[in-house]
């Protein structure tokens, strides 16, 4: 479910990670920001795949996104366009999950090789907050 | 102004029907219809409902006297009504109850009516959660820097997140970066970053004060208060947004990294700058004060107060406040000086005496120069004090006290009529003692032109004659003031007196209102409280005993003057007490 | 420099605003012609739109800046508008917009709107643009292109004087 009851037919050749990353921007751009969770979520969402789909994802990525996604919904916004921007991530991950976790998983994967190759530094996309 | 901080809100009880409602189980009667933020009757809402069951429901866009947004989305609950049958009429439970239908969705708690035997659910699993999601969605954003934030220790960001906030917090991305430091105006800062969008300042200047400058530009998370560019956000109650901002986005340049909020000592008083008596929170630390805020009270000045009042207390600590007793310009005692002044009094002969009091005094000051008055036939006047008005909450009366002078009889309906007969008694020879308290009499006998323009705009002065040479043909001039000036100068007897935040009283306002206030901090130097000291010139002059505490003074008085009867000093509480005047 | 509207574009406006019951609803309709004619919405001409509808400039100063297609500042003469969202993305308009952006000797990963040096072309990467049955789509002033490549691109940009 892409969120705004439109129909959008893709093959397995697409990277359903970057797709999702794609609608989020548009749904973070959208966002008129007057109630508090879909101004902040809707962005947040859509930060959360821009570093998944740009190598700097993280296996637990998948379950952080659907926590963020249902902080919005069920009458929580003055208006639909709050469902609508939980929605593809809830149905994204939830049809493709595997491939958000492997996506995290490669992404760490690839950290970590690089930091030891660098002689163990540690490298962190956590931002401090 | 609405109507609401005008007048008290009680629609009588048999007109509006009363309906019953569950708050978390406990049954309550509320009334159908409340009054809403401008004091018109509206639905009751399930925030009012919730208040009135003494249950939180935490909120930040909401405000009992600004127009309804919703956009927080903080006073979520959840609620169920009576479930219906297909004939329209109620299920019952086994028991004979009436059968709930839980709504699948919540509601927002500030904009939602009660109807008829409504549940309403504030502290189940899904509302804790839904107020989670919202305070960390508020929070994520946020620089998080309450260690250089002068909102710390009252800020509901701060209060929320412990009592209704998640510990942790899991988001890694970068956050938004706002405008930081932006000079709104002549008195606010804003911090964009820390903002919420709650709205409250915009919908309050709009609202409330009448001048629609703010708004948000942008748009989605990189929303931003904002002035429309190159002007200011400028207007006389611009520092009510900083006591509505419920987080540290907005801040008074005035108070701003001065004082921790929680090393203030809190003192209830009165606001002094004109006859409205706007009620206040003195803020003070160490004998040293750093804000008024303003006090609740329905009844006077609602919830807000304007910037002139608010940041009229610095010259309360000038360094050349007047600290010693002079007698002839020598440094004297209290006990020595008030005996001289009682011995001179009681030998003046009658109608030798007059009395310039001050509207700027309290009740129980007044009082006690009205008892000398009638001992000794004097005449009297008060200085009357006239500015610009507003539409909100100013007055054209720049005298706290007007109505106080008058109703204790040292003005009269009109002040400062006598002050020119004073003029010629003492040209004339006639009068030969003065007793002048907290009015600079020789400035204000001079003409407005001699004066600059500050002076001339923020009060009016009156051309009445007692310029600095009639002082001089004076045998005993007796003077009472908290800061030199021309007539300090000249007096035999100086008595240094205390600003209203170094004493307690009360003052008369222009509508009628006796009100009570406290004291703050100390006196300068050997300054004591007026009342004080004129108790005990009026022991001095009658032989009789005077009161030592405040309340037995207020009490006295409130049997001798008429206006005043039946008021206790007690029964004034907290917000006062309105008299016909 | 001086702010004034000719008197064609007043008379334009006051015939907007009788469309409406309250004068503050045509705000975003003075907003478009005020563009269409001097091609950008200035800060005076917000002060002049609130003060044509009796409100004050920061009320409408919050729609110039809420809506993306309102400008700011002057644009190029031929705004180019590639549509970025997910159907235009899976159908090329990454590709498109670069091949645009280098061919006008722009930055393609930049931000917002960018104008060339001569002001001739303004490009944008844009949310949806209602196409999505024929991505990739574009927009050249108010002309929609569809199922655009990057050889129709050229014609397009080509075709601009």
């Amino acid at each position: 479910m892409s969120g705004s009851s439109a129909i959008i037919v893709v093959d397995d050749t697409v990277d359903i990670v970057g797709a999702l990353a794609n609608l989020s921007e548009f749904y973070a751009h959208e966002s008129c920001g007057q109630c508090t969770p879909c101004r902040e979520g809707s962005l947040w969402m859509s930060k959360t795949l821009h570093r998944l789909s740009h190598g700097q994802g993280r296996k637990g990525d998948a379950d952080y996104l659907l926590k963020i996604a249902d902080n919005i919904p069920g009458g929580r916004t003055i208006c639909a366009f709050g469902e609508a921007c939980s929605w593809p991530v809830q149905s994204f991950v939830a049809k493709f999950k595997d491939e958000f976790v492997a996506k995290g998983a490669e992404d760490e994967a690839r950290r970590a090789r690089q930091s030891a190759g660098l002689g163990g530094e540690k490298e962190t996309a956590e931002a401090q907050h | 102004m609405s109507a609401a901080t005008k007048t008290d809100n009680n629609p009588a009880p048999t007109a509006i029907e009363m309906i019953k409602v569950k708050v978390d189980g406990r049954e309550l009667e509320v009334p159908r219809l409340s009054p809403d933020w401008q004091g018109k009757l509206a639905p009751t809402t399930m925030i009012q409902v919730c208040e009135a069951a003494k249950q939180d429901v935490p909120h930040y866009c909401y405000h009992p006297k600004l127009p309804v947004a919703g956009n927080c989305r903080m006073c979520l609950v959840e609620f169920g009504t009576p479930a219906l049958g297909p004939d329209r009429k109620p299920l019952l439970n086994a028991d004979g109850t009436a059968r709930i239908a839980k709504s699948p969705r919540p509601a927002i708690a500030c904009a939602t009516p009660v109807s008829p035997g409504m549940e309403i659910y504030t502290s189940t699993p899904g509302v804790k959660q839904m107020r989670e999601g919202v305070l960390e969605s508020l929070l994520i954003n946020h620089p998080l820097d309450c260690p250089i934030c002068d909102q710390a220790g009252e800020c509901k960001l701060q209060e929320y997140s412990v009592d209704y906030g998640q510990s942790g917090s899991r988001f890694v991305e970068a956050k938004v970066h706002k405008p930081k430091s932006v000079d709104l105006g002549p008195r606010i800062m804003l911090d964009a970053e820390r903002c919420i969008l709650c709205t409250r300042c915009i919908r309050f200047t709009k609202d409330i004060a009448g001048d629609d400058k703010l708004g948000i530009v942008n748009r989605g998370s990189y929303n931003t208060i904002s002035t429309f560019p190159g002007t200011a956000f400028d207007n006389n109650y611009t520092l009510n947004t900083v006591d509505i901002c419920p987080v540290g986005a907005l801040t008074s340049k005035d108070f701003r990294f001065q004082m921790r909020v929680w090393f203030l000592k809190d003192t209830k008083s009165i606001c002094t700058s004109c006859g409205t008596g706007c009620n206040v929170h003195i803020g003070s630390r160490e004998e040293k004060i750093y804000r008024y805020t303003p006090r609740e009270n329905e009844a006077v000045n609602g919830h807000w107060m304007c910037d002139e009042g608010r940041l009229n207390y610095k010259w309360i600590q000038r360094t050349d406040r007047l600290r010693d007793v002079l007698v002839h310009g020598c440094k004297s005692s209290w006990g020595e000086a008030l005996r001289e002044i009682a011995h001179k009094l009681k030998q003046a002969p009658p109608g030798s005496v007059a009395i310039i009091g001050s509207a700027r005094q309290t009740n129980e000051e007044l009082w006690l120069l009205s008892r000398l008055k009638s001992r000794f036939g004097a005449i009297s006047d008060s200085f009357p004090r006239d500015g610009q008005p507003d539409k909100l909450l100013v007055s054209a009366d720049k005298n706290p006290n007007s109505n106080g002078a008058r109703l204790t009889g040292i003005s009269f309906t009109e002040a400062g009529i006598n002050l020119a007969k004073i003029a010629d008694g003492i040209q004339g020879g006639v009068i030969k003692t003065l007793l002048v308290f907290g009015e600079n009499v020789v400035k204000r006998a001079v003409s407005p032109a001699a004066l600059s323009e500050k002076e001339t705009t923020t009060e009016a002065i009156e051309v009445h004659g007692i310029t600095a040479d009639v002082l001089a043909k004076l045998e005993t001039l007796i003077v009472s003031d908290i800061l030199p000036n021309e007539t300090t100068r000249l007096a035999h007897y100086l008595l240094p007196g205390c600003a209203h935040a170094e004493k307690r009283g009360s003052f008369t306002s222009t509508k009628g209102r006796v009100q009570k206030f406290m004291q703050a901090v100390e006196p300068a130097g050997d300054a004591r409280p007026e009342w004080d000291f004129l108790q005990d010139l009026v022991c001095n002059v009658t032989g009789k005993e005077g009161f030592h505490s405040i309340e037995g003074l207020f009490n006295e008085m409130a049997k001798s003057v008429p206006a005043f009867n039946g008021l206790t000093w007690a029964g004034l509480g907290e917000t006062g007490v309105s008299v016909k005047i | 420099m001086s702010f004034s509207i000719p008197a064609g574009l007043e008379a334009e406006i006051d015939e907007l605003i009788t469309h409406y019951p309250v004068r503050r609803s045509a705000s975003l309709m003075l907003l478009h012609a005020i563009q269409e004619h001097f091609g950008w919405v200035s800060p005076e001409a917000v002060q002049w739109t609130a003060a044509k509808l009796g409100l004050e400039p920061i009320n409408v100063h919050e729609l110039l800046t809420f809506y993306p297609m309102f400008r700011q500042a002057a644009p190029g003469r031929h705004q180019i508008k590639v549509c970025r969202t997910l159907s235009c993305a899976l159908g090329g308009s990454h590709a498109l917009h670069r091949h645009v952006c280098e061919r006008l000797g722009l930055d393609a990963g930049a931000h917002g709107l960018q104008t060339t040096k001569d002001g001739k072309f303004s490009v944008e990467f844009v949310e949806c643009l209602a196409g999505c049955g024929s991505a990739p789509v574009m927009m050249c002033g108010d002309d929609f292109h569809e199922g655009v490549s990057g050889k129709k691109a050229d014609e397009i940009l080509g075709g601009c004087k």
